[in-house]
């Protein structure tokens, strides 16, 4: 019997690129003011500021062994040990898993789920950069092929999984579009979906806007067919961001033409219909208040950027990043100015895209592989070398 | 002069009972050594002397151990006064005969062991095998590459005559109706001259054939990226749950029509062993009846829904686990739904899967050798080369005679 008799407990399970990074981090950077009013935000499975610890799936697509039971276990003493009444718990990886590998936090008090779902075209290209920025990705497709063969959009499996394992009457699903978030903020919505106030001193949210601009994206998928190593990458991923945000030139918002874009509405309107009727007990049907593409809204392809823009941006990369980029690229380093400084992207050829890929993936398990050699044994030791 | 030291190099054919015949030799050693038969203990891994074979550690990609095993085993044999010896390793059919004969013919007469199983039979039992294995994770279908996994016995036992000679090599049918004595060791101890009188035995057949389901369980689920000890764990799960499991299963995976095709294409082959190697005049090496419409079979086809529900329930829980945790669609599983991963038909997908698969589980490996990297503690601090030290020295000399 822990301290507090019957708690709340909040389950944020996603979707990806609905907010979740900016509700994670106002949370973690308010945790104590929050417990203090009785909102806890535990530390036990938190990576970053997401509780991604605690989901196999996790460790799944990093091919770490499984240690989400354990931290589950840990979870549940830290919240039986806290006074707080409201507990919450946040990662948008949630969905991947089965619910039942959360089923312990039903001991632990009443649990709702709360779930985000987003326009599944704004949600398309958000999620191609996502997948083109992130390390476990480094997509290198471009994003027609990418919606083709990797974009699914599975809201109505993950809120039936969700909405039957803790209740459908525990399930919250929100649409994520600003006319309809309370307060025109997520932060300030999902506060208002869990019936909490938050103490009046604490900094309002603020938006936390990752997207990269369209020639560092351009850039960073090219960069993509390196083998980086993890820290590697997480290097050349931090200065592009900068560089991105501090870049206020007007580009092309959208890189799907309006007509792919008209195609994902139709695609997933029945799907959404559904959502609105069993979740949110919309007779009409209608999950999100604004369906129209907006006409004026600018786009361009995503085409690979001239030697003059992949110059300007490397000369803009740190000494670091610049060294990075020419070790693991023989052309760069060889490439004079005004020359092409990036590989190239066989967009027309998915075979060779693939094969590519492959290669790039082949040769980051070597340097991984070499690194771990290199801590028993240094090959370059003066002893080491032998007539 | 003429050596009368007689070595036995028992080569397989795999599936025709090695590993009862190495597990008797390994529990009744003793006995053996008794009766002049002497079983030697160098190159013994896993149940046999494979050690002794490159092949072995070339399949696994690990360092080959064999001529330090061949060292003891020199070694061995030089303390040994018994007539007979015998070395039984399945490996050696994948070996030089000609190396092999360097190494014994000097001090030994060697005679080849080697029995053949019906080629029918053997290719169901063959590709069941390599279903099972950790190494090979067989994902295909039988009738895919039937003939890779029908056995050229000619093939080998013919590399073998030329260096030991066509008399030196004692092919043996793996038949019951053929067996000295009516057991499979009965025959075996018939060949070293020993009559299974002297040495009581039970004749255990070592049957761990995985029932149909499980195969086709197993089938599926080598598609996974399992590393080796979740693997070997599966199989030891399915190993018990079939076993315990008294359903009539079919037992052939090939129709009587396949089977009878099989041994149509090996008749000529067959004639051509029985009557070189056993001096059979009619040419007939396997007496068993043939393959009958009338025996139950069934092709090893993707598993319905059903029994992949049933077998994956009846798994231990740690077990099931590790499914759910390496697959998706096995973790999010719909009742009546399938979930085991499918094995396309279109050749470039296959290809591609298993190189997926492969990448994976190198991905896995490395994953783990790093989180034992990062966890472990730092490494005490290491002496200095000697070249570096020598330095050191000579600078503090120098320093110390500036200073004078």
């Amino acid at each position: 019997m822990g301290i507090v008799s019957r708690r709340r407990l909040f389950l944020h399970i996603g979707h990806p690129k609905t907010g979740t990074t900016s509700i994670q981090t106002w949370f973690l950077a308010n945790r104590e003011a929050l417990r203090s009013a009785g909102i806890l935000y535990p530390t036990t499975g938190l990576n970053d500021s997401a509780h991604r610890l605690l989901s196999p799936a996790f460790y799944a697509q990093r091919h770490l062994p499984n240690e989400a039971p354990a931290v589950m276990h840990r979870l549940i003493r830290e919240i039986e040990s806290s006074s707080c009444s409201v507990v919450f718990i946040s990662f948008e990886g949630f969905g991947l898993d089965h619910p039942r590998s959360l089923a312990p936090l039903r001991e632990l008090g009443e649990v709702t789920v709360i779930y985000y779902v987003r326009r599944q075209d704004h949600l398309a290209e958000s999620m191609y950069a996502q997948h083109v920025r992130s390390f476990l990705r480094m997509e290198i497709r471009p994003p027609d092929l990418w919606l083709e063969q990797v974009f699914h959009c599975d809201y109505l499996a993950v809120a039936e999984r969700f909405a039957a394992f803790f209740g459908a009457d525990r399930f919250r699903l929100r649409p994520f579009e600003p006319a309809t978030l309370a307060g025109g903020d997520v932060v300030k919505d999902i506060l208002n979906v869990m019936g909490v106030t938050p103490p009046f001193n604490l900094p309002p949210p603020t938006s936390r806007n990752e997207t990269l601009q369209r020639p560092y994206l351009s850039f960073k998928r090219a960069l993509n067919l390196l083998p980086f190593l993890e820290e590697e990458h997480r290097l050349i991923a931090r200065t592009l961001a900068h560089l991105s945000q501090a870049d206020s030139t007007l580009r092309p918002r959208h890189f799907f033409p309006p007509e792919t874009r008209l195609a994902l509405i139709e695609r997933y309107a029945s799907l959404n219909a559904t959502l609105a009727r069993e979740f949110l007990e919309r007779p009409d049907g209608r999950l999100f208040q604004d369906t129209s593409l907006d006409p004026n809204a600018s786009w361009a392809p995503l085409t690979p950027l001239a030697p003059s823009d992949q110059w300007d941006i490397f000369e803009r990369l740190s000494p670091e990043g610049q060294a990075i980029l020419t070790t693991l690229y023989r052309p760069a380093r060889l490439a004079n100015r005004g020359e092409p400084l990036l590989p190239h992207l066989p967009d027309g050829n998915e075979s060779a895209l693939e094969r590519l890929s492959n290669v790039r993936l082949r040769t980051q398990l070597q340097r991984r592989l070499a690194r771990l050699e290199c801590v028993t044994h240094d090959p370059f030791a003066p002893h080491a070398v032998q007539p | 002069m003429s050596i009368s030291r007689r070595l036995f190099l028992h080569i397989g054919h795999p599936k025709t009972g090695t590993s009862s015949i190495q597990s008797f030799l390994v529990n009744h050693r003793m006995a053996l050594e008794r009766h002049g038969v002497y079983v030697p203990r160098a190159g013994w891994i896993e149940g046999a002397h494979h050690g002794l074979s490159e092949n072995f550690f070339s399949v696994r990609h690990i360092s080959s151990q064999t001529a330090d095993h061949l060292r003891d085993l020199d070694r061995e044999l030089a303390n040994t006064k018994a007539p007979t010896v015998v070395l039984s390793s399945e490996a050696f059919i994948q070996e030089n005969p000609a190396r092999l004969a360097a190494l014994f013919k000097p001090r030994f007469d060697v005679f080849i062991v080697y029995y053949v199983r019906r080629q029918d039979l053997a290719a169901q039992s063959v590709y069941a095998q390599r279903v099972r294995s950790g190494i090979q994770r067989e994902c295909g279908t039988i009738s895919e590459k039937l003939y890779d996994f029908v056995p050229r016995y000619r093939l080998h036992l013919d590399r073998f005559a030329a260096v030991f000679g066509t008399d030196h090599c004692l092919l043996r049918p793996f038949e019951t109706s053929a067996f000295v004595g009516g057991t499979l060791i009965g025959d075996f101890l018939s060949l070293l001259s020993l009559s299974s009188d002297l040495l009581p035995f039970q004749d255990e057949r070592r049957n761990t054939a995985l029932q149909w389901p499980y195969l086709a369980f197993r089938r599926q689920t080598n598609l996974l990226p399992l590393l080796v000890e979740e693997h070997q764990a599966l199989g030891r799960a399915l190993d018990a749950l079939s076993w315990a499991d008294t359903t009539p299963w079919p037992r052939h995976l090939l129709s009587a029509e396949e089977r009878l095709a099989i041994l149509h294409r090996c008749a000529e082959e067959n004639t051509w062993l029985a009557r070189t190697y056993r001096g059979s005049s009619d040419g007939t090496l396997f007496r068993d009846p043939l393959p009958s419409p009338n025996e139950p079979w069934a092709p090893l086809g993707p598993l319905e829904p059903d029994l992949q529900h049933r077998i994956l329930d009846a798994l231990p829980a740690e077990i099931r686990d590790m499914l759910e945790f390496l697959d998706r669609k096995i973790r999010l599983r719909q009742p009546g739904q399938p979930f085991l991963p499918e094995w396309p038909s279109d050749q470039v997908l296959q290809q591609r899967l298993l190189d997926q698969r492969d990448l994976t589980i190198l991905q896995r490996r490395i994953a783990r050798l790093e989180l034992a990297q990062a966890h472990s503690p730092s490494l005490p601090p290491q002496p200095s080369p000697l070249w570096k030290q020598g330095r050191k020295r000579l600078k503090g000399r120098i320093r110390c005679f500036l200073r004078r």
